[in-house]
């Protein structure tokens, strides 16, 4: 254990000094500097407060005016680099971390940044105030207290080692807000900006258009435009073409991409990537035939993801081929000989399909009837659903879909009405605390839909969760991804495409993982 | 008059109360809840403790009978409670939207009227000819084209002839008139189009009722001529049943801009609507109702009052 | 062809020809007429409906929809041909030198214009008056058709007018320029008798003040012979007879005329004969009768009435001319030739022991509610029938007579139990009528309305319509014996059984209103309430219906509660008469009786109102003429319900509502003058 952690400290220590001499350097440049950049986001967002929500729409309008104490080498992901730290490092038995903070910050009021700013607002997530909502107690729970030894130093005492903090430092939704604002107001930022981002905020017309100024004093300098605006948009195509807006962060379906193509030609630039959400089917235990292990088999087994993912892949923005629970192709996830051995994730569609019959008729469930839950909205959740429902029915089950629009769906999800339920499993790091908790006991997790309980799941998450050292970590990973799979509850259907379309002038932008992920505007600029 | 109208908008009170009350029922039937779209939509990791205590804090977890009182002690102040979603005054986020909804749906008006009153009362009088087939084509063409499909062929001529399309963010009349005017032609075109064609076609078969009717004869044996005839003695008689198709389409206008507003990505009350819905912001979708049912009765006795200017059996009832 | 002096011409119409193209052919709607008008002449056409008459009017005014084809040899007016004028030469022809008064007075005024503004319209468009010139001329025409108080009524709107005042102010619309002639289009089929008096007179005292011609079309052939100088007789599209009114009347030469004259019934000569009938319909003009068009209904047709008769003098007059082969014999003969005329019978006994139906004190108030201003409701109680008694022996008609709001069909929907009475006592065959009861009589108390079409089921044909209250009730149990029955009534009523499987859009008015007799004969009753039931038919086939009660009242003993406006046909077909008054009985006997010796001033006003069809007994007789209008029930004048419209009112019949004395043989009035009026 002890040097596990001793070779994290040095990984760390080693990014750390990159990250440092990469701050002074290239980022700083802007090719072209000036202009204003036009995008469209699909969602209004309920808050200009970071720490409350999961939402996209929050942080592709709001990333921009905030800082963090870390952030990531977009280029090189998932590097860390610093943000608002300098520099940091982690205590050998992983219970602490030490941040020296950038000097001479300032918030866009003017007032300086200093350490109090840091501790207030990891207080605020970790604890929050009365009337204040926080969606991040659970990840910071670890942390059991915030020392500021002076202005530009931190230290964060942990009660247990947690491997995910690292990259929890990095995560886009830890804005630091003023603790001068928090303390006169610990709802302030629910309702205004205030931030260390490179834009500040400058107008928002609710519904319709966020607009934000360049912030002159940003400590990295690289905020390369004068400004940016955000419109709320319906579909991506017509204002794409029509040159209303320049991009769009979330991501089009591969028909959009086609229409966009035919009808700007060179004028349109994309950039792809799978993006960190999961599509799931998450099977009721409740549900008599789900009971029965064979059963929840069964329903992996029909499910030629070899032959159809490539296909479903063209028409929509889905990965084309099969994944487990942690994204494929990441340092953590199951090679893929090792997910292709699993019950259900073997090539030979066949063959899987007879041991599924088989598995039914051996369980007394054959033509098996079951309803399954689907979301009203057609990419990629009807794309999904056609597929999946014509796979099951190869096996003689007879599926049953209800489609609903989405607060029907999400109570119905919420209350197990439901056989069988379309489920997504969203993260914004590749790390296997984000990605597994949703998996674990009923009781332990807000997004366990399949309302099971199974606690060797639990104590093989709490143990990846405190191990530091890599390799011991990825085989408790391992562990927990093969018994989860194989006991079928919840069965991935593959990973996201992410296409982000860009006007061919919108320049320095690099796709992450996550649409959630870069999203502060930072080195884009406007070619003319 | 006045006292007529007084009067008039004092009933319209018990009306919009019994709106209110039916409309909070029967909106708490609807499944869903905010606080998981909130929170879980998007994913996660948010514990069941998170979502309870979010919540308490908006009070959705007191008895719905306690909500109601709230609610009920708040109108008689204007206050429609706060979105569940932003956490600003519903008063306010429909205040911010229902302007360009309201500009949009006169805009669409007074096109329809342009456009409905000469088509309707050529065709009128010339009934039976070329002209009449082509404008009574036209004007079916209208009730049949649903007016987002018009607005998507609207969108798809802008980018095939203009290759550009207006620029998104509203423009204030006020402030640039005729970016303003550009924004918002197009979809008050694909509304006014289906408008224009139900009041072109009332126009007509109420011009058509009127010249058929003995006090025109009595006008064309006193020797006046034609146009007298039709502008004065008909087009007035005629105009009775015309206003009251314009009103209530207006009315529904408000309440029916849905799906253009979508279409057309403006920022009205039609596109608030579908938002508050997708999101179940059950307090904003009860002062959108409540409003919509508002604007409904006002132009019901705009339309009475109209009635009674143009018809002096009304303005005399005894 | 005329003796009207070529200077004295206003108008000379030379065959005239009005086409409609339809889809499903052409009507000629009038076909080749000619006729003069005179300078300041009275011209009556006459005819029944559809026979042209009023697409004359309109043709000469260019005022027909633009399907119809007008043309004409030539259409002189003042010596000008108008049928060859453009269009706007006409405009301003119209409402200056020819204007014209319509039948409907509640339609053809503008409802959103004030009354002001559509005087002065003809004023500012022909004259091009100034607007303040054009408003003095508006209030002299108002004084001029008598509308009091004429300045506060420029600014008023045509609903807050009656329709008698409504037709004055068409009348005084037409006069506005000093026209020419004026063309009258049944000016007083809408009005109450009373009205018409009035209207007639003013419209007679004014052409003749000012020298104006007037072409009146008319189906009332009283009003013709009171006003008339010249008759145009037009029968299927068609003038048969023209010439000099009295000559007309005293002599008519063709058998239509005779027969037209002689189906209506006349108030100065005694009950007792049967009608002239002219025996079945007017033809479509669609497909016409080959030859005379009169040929299928005429009694002396023969052979060369196949082909087209033309207009030829009569007796040695230029001015009496007649289309028909058979003139000398129809002059000759006269009535005789309607076989029916001669066939007069006896009145029924009637048996005066158990009265069929007693009505006792009968009371019909409606409570009414209305806005009074913006924020006040003020109500009010109509007293609809106030006080009424009568009774109806079996085999007995007892007719129901007044103006219209008078209350004579609230009297017959209260004995139905259509509406609740509010007050009296009523008795049917001995049993008390109550809601309750009602049920059992309705078999024995049946009803005939005025408007037959309304009152069948459109998709019903008419064997079912009649099957139905056979069955319904129990009458005929049998299928087979259902259809000898329903066979029977057919036949009874005039109709044929083949017609059984008619829908009543495909019958006539005339039939469809024998339809409604057949129905309520087939339940056998013993009462027949008949409201207004030919007030909608035209004279010829009133006459059939008229007759038709008649003879089933002979032949199967059944009473009728005969409720109408016609003076007349009250007269003709009742034994008894009750003449009502706002709600009130004002005078109650037997027909001839009272008819010959009217005792109360309303009765006597209402019969001189009542134009007697024979130009010299009509124009020689003194008449009483009613000022004013029918009060509004709601504010009844104080004492007698009539003091406000008497000729003879004095203050003390202003304090009380006088009772019905007796006043001779059965005879009663309510009034408190008998004795005084008796003598004067």
């Amino acid at each position: 254990m002890r040097l596990s952690i001793r070779s994290a400290l040095i990984t760390v220590a080693a990014v750390c000094a990159v990250s440092t001499s990469a701050f002074a350097g290239s980022h700083a440049s802007c090719p072209v500097q000036g202009g204003t950049l036009k995008y469209g986001v699909k969602a209004e967002p309920p808050s200009y407060d970071m720490h409350a929500t999961n939402s996209y729409a929050v942080m592709h309008f709001v990333t921009q005016h905030y800082s963090t104490l870390l952030t990531f080498d977009w280029k090189n992901f998932p590097k860390l680099e610093g943000d608002l730290a300098e520099s940091w490092s982690m205590a050998d038995d992983g219970l602490s971390y030490t941040f020296n903070l950038h000097k001479g910050v300032k918030f866009h009021d003017g007032t300086p940044f200093t350490s109090a700013d840091v501790k207030a607002s990891y207080d605020r997530m970790r604890n929050p105030p009365e009337g204040v909502t926080s969606v991040r107690k659970a990840l910071f729970a670890s942390i059991s207290e915030i020392e500021t030894p002076d202005d530009h130093t931190v230290i964060f005492k942990l009660s247990s080692a947690d491997a995910f903090m690292m990259d929890g430092f990095a995560s886009p939704f830890n804005a630091i807000y003023s603790a001068k604002d928090l303390a006169a107001d610990p709802a302030f930022p629910v309702k205004n900006v205030n931030g260390t981002g490179p834009y500040m905020l400058d107008e928002h017309v609710k519904g319709e258009a966020y607009k934000a100024v360049r912030y002159d004093d940003f400590h990295h300098g690289d905020n390369c435009l004068d400004g940016t605006v955000g419109y709320r948009i319906k579909g991506i195509v017509e204002p794409m073409v029509g040159g209303q807006i320049m991009a769009e962060w979330r991501g089009v379906a591969p028909p959009e991409r086609k229409s966009l193509t035919e009808q700007m030609g060179d004028d349109i630039t994309f950039q792809e990537k799978q993006l960190m959400t999961a599509w799931v089917v998450s099977l009721n235990s409740e549900f008599e035939a789900f009971k029965d292990k064979r059963d929840r088999q069964a329903m992996n087994l029909c499910i030629d993801r070899h032959g159809g993912l490539p296909k479903l892949a063209k028409i929509t923005f889905v990965a084309p081929r099969p994944s487990g629970f942690l994204l494929y192709d990441t340092k953590f996830a199951l090679p893929d000989e090792e997910l292709f051995d699993l019950v259900g994730y073997g090539p030979d569609a066949e063959a899987n399909r007879a041991e599924g019959m088989r598995l039914l008729k051996e369980a007394g469930f054959e033509g098996l009837e079951f309803t399954y839950s689907n979301r009203a909205v057609s990419h990629p959740y009807d794309h999904i659903a056609i597929w999946l429902m014509s796979e099951w029915k190869k096996c003689g089950m007879n599926p049953n879909m209800i489609t609903n629009p989405t607060s029907k769906f999400v109570q119905i999800r919420k209350e197990g009405g439901f056989d069988a339920t379309i489920d997504w499993a969203p993260s914004f790091l590749p790390d296997p605390t984000l990605m597994h908790f949703k998996y674990l006991s009923d009781d332990k997790t807000g997004s366990n839909y399949s309302n099971y309980i199974d606690r060797e799941l639990d104590e093989l998450f709490d143990a990846q969760k405190g191990e530091t050292d890599f390799e011991k970590r990825k085989a408790l990973v391992h562990a927990f991804e093969k018994k989860a799979l194989e006991d079928a509850y919840v069965l991935p259907v593959t990973y996201t495409d992410r296409v982000v379309p860009m006007h061919k002038s919108v320049k320095g932008f690099t796709i992450a993982f996550s649409h959630i992920l870069n999203n502060t505007y930072r080195g884009v600029y406007l070619e003319n | 008059m006045l006292s007529y109208a007084i009067r008039r908008i004092l009933l319209t009170i018990p009306t919009l109360i019994a709106v209110a009350v039916l409309v909070f029922f029967v909106l708490r039937v609807v499944p869903g809840d905010i606080v998981e779209i909130k929170l879980t939509a998007e994913g996660g990791m948010v514990s069941e403790e998170e979502i309870m205590s979010e919540k308490e804090r908006l009070g959705l977890n007191d008895p719905i009978m306690v909500q109601f009182y709230k609610y009920m002690i708040g109108l008689p102040q204007g206050d429609l409670g706060i979105s569940l979603w932003t956490e600003n005054n519903v008063s306010s986020e429909i205040a911010a939207r229902i302007g360009l909804s309201f500009e949009l749906a006169v805009l669409s008006t007074v096109l329809a009227v342009l456009i409905a009153f000469p088509l309707g009362t050529l065709s009128a009088l010339f009934r039976g000819s070329i002209l009449d087939y082509v404008i009574r084509l036209l004007t079916i063409g209208g009730i049949a084209v649903p007016s987002f499909w018009l607005g998507m062929l609207i969108i798809m001529m802008l980018l095939a002839t203009v290759g550009k399309l207006p620029p998104l963010g509203t423009v204030g009349l006020l402030e640039d008139p005729l970016t303003n005017l550009y924004q918002l032609i197009w979809p008050a075109l694909s509304v006014g189009y289906r408008y224009s064609s139900v009041t072109a076609r009332m126009l007509r078969s109420s011009i058509l009722e009127v010249l058929s009717e003995d006090y025109i004869r009595t006008a064309r044996a006193k020797g006046v001529f034609e146009r007298i005839v039709i502008v004065k003695h008909g087009m007035r008689n005629a105009l009775l049943p015309t206003v009251t198709v314009i009103g209530l389409e207006f009315a529904f206008l408000l309440g029916g801009l849905v799906v253009t507003e979508s279409v057309f990505n403006l920022n009205g009350i039609g596109k608030l609507f579908v938002d508050s819905v997708v999101r179940n912001d059950l307090n904003l979708l009860q002062g959108l109702v409540l409003t919509v049912a508002t604007g409904f009765v006002l132009i019901n006795l705009i339309v009475d009052l109209l009635y009674a200017a143009l018809d002096p059996r009304i303005r005399y009832q005894k | 062809m005329s003796n009207i002096d070529d200077k004295n011409v206003l108008l000379d119409v030379k065959n005239l020809n009005v086409e409609f193209k339809l889809k499903n052919g052409t009507v000629r709607a009038v076909d080749n007429i000619s006729f003069q008008v005179g300078k300041g002449e009275f011209l009556a056409i006459v005819g029944e409906s559809g026979c042209g008459k009023s697409v004359t009017a309109l043709s000469l005014m260019r005022l027909l929809p633009r399907i119809a084809d007008i043309s004409a040899d030539h259409i002189k007016f003042d010596g000008v041909d108008i049928s060859k004028v453009t269009e706007s030469e006409m405009r301003k022809l119209r409402g200056r030198r020819i204007s014209m008064i319509f039948q409907e007075p509640m339609t053809s005024l503008n409802p959103v214009l004030t009354i002001g503004d559509q005087l002065t319209e003809p004023l500012l468009t022909h004259l091009e008056m100034s607007e303040k010139e054009a408003n003095a001329r508006t209030i002299e025409l108002l004084g001029m058709v008598g509308i009091p108080e004429p300045e506060k009524r420029l600014t008023q709107y045509p609903h807050q007018f009656s329709g008698g005042m409504r037709q004055r102010v068409m009348i005084a619309i037409g006069l506005a320029c000093e026209p020419d002639l004026i063309i009258a289009d049944e000016p007083t089929t809408a009005l109450d008798v009373t009205i018409q008096a009035q209207i007639l007179e003013l419209l007679k005292d004014i052409s003749s003040r000012l020298g104006v011609a007037v072409i009146m079309i008319t189906h009332n052939l009283g009003v013709v012979a009171a006003y008339a100088d010249r008759v145009n007789v037009m029968y299927a599209a068609r003038i048969v007879e023209q010439g000099d009114a009295n000559q007309i009347f005293e002599k008519p030469s063709h058998p239509y005329t005779i027969g037209l004259l002689r189906s209506v019934p006349r108030m100065d000569k005694p009950r007792g004969g049967r009608l002239a009938t002219i025996d079945g319909l007017p033809p479509n003009l669609m497909s016409p009768p080959v030859g005379c068009r009169f040929k299928p209904r005429c009694p002396l047709a023969g052979d060369a009435c196949d082909n087209v008769p033309v207009l030829e003098t009569q007796h040695g007059k230029e001015d009496h001319l007649a289309a028909c082969f058979f003139t000398d014999k129809a002059s000759k003969d006269g009535s005789t030739i309607y076989l029916a005329e001669t066939s007069t019978h006896s009145s029924a006994e009637i048996n005066k022991e158990n009265p069929l139906l007693v009505v006792d004190g009968l009371e019909q108030y409606f409570s009414v509610s209305f806005r009074s201003g913006w924020l006040s409701n003020t109500s009010g109680t109509v007293k609809a029938v106030d006080g009424v008694s009568f009774e109806v022996y079996p085999g007995q008609t007892v007719g129901l007579v007044g103006e219209s709001g008078c209350g004579k069909t609230s009297v017959g929907r209260a004995i139905l139990h259509l509406n609740k009475a509010t007050g009296g006592k009523m008795q049917f065959n001995d049993v008390d009528l109550n809601s309750n009861s009602v049920a059992l009589v309705r078999q024995d108390m049946q009803v005939i309305f005025q408007d037959p079409f309304s009152s069948l089921n459109p998709r019903m044909t008419i064997g079912e319509i009649l099957e139905e209250p056979l069955k319904v009730h129990n009458i005929v149990l049998d299928p087979q014996e259902r259809e000898e029955k329903i066979s029977d009534l057919l036949l009874k009523v005039g109709l044929y059984p083949y017609m059984r499987e008619r829908y009543p859009h495909e019958l006539s008015g005339g039939q469809r209103q024998r339809v409604g007799i057949a129905r309520a004969l087939s339940m056998e009753p013993k009462l027949i309430i008949c409201d207004e039931p030919v007030s909608a038919l035209d004279v010829s086939v009133q006459a059939q219906i008229i007759n038709l009660l008649e003879d089933l009242q002979r032949e199967l003993g059944i009473a009728y509660l005969f409720i109408a406006h016609d003076l007349a046909v009250v007269k003709h077909i009742s034994h008894k008469v009750i003449v009502m008054y706002l709600g009130k009985i004002m005078e109650f006997g037997e027909g001839d009786d009272l008819y010959s010796n009217p005792r109360h001033p309303y009765t006597r006003a209402l019969m001189d109102a009542a134009p007697i069809p024979d130009p010299q007994i009509e124009r020689n007789r003194v008449k009483i003429v009613l000022k004013g209008e029918l009060p509004s029930p709601l504010n009844p004048p104080k004492g007698c319900v009539f003091s406000s419209r008497c000729n003879f009112v004095t203050d003390a019949c202003r304090a009380e509502m006088p009772q019905l004395q007796e006043c001779g043989n059965e005879h009663q009035a309510a009034c408190i003058k008998l004795d005084e009026l008796e003598n004067a």
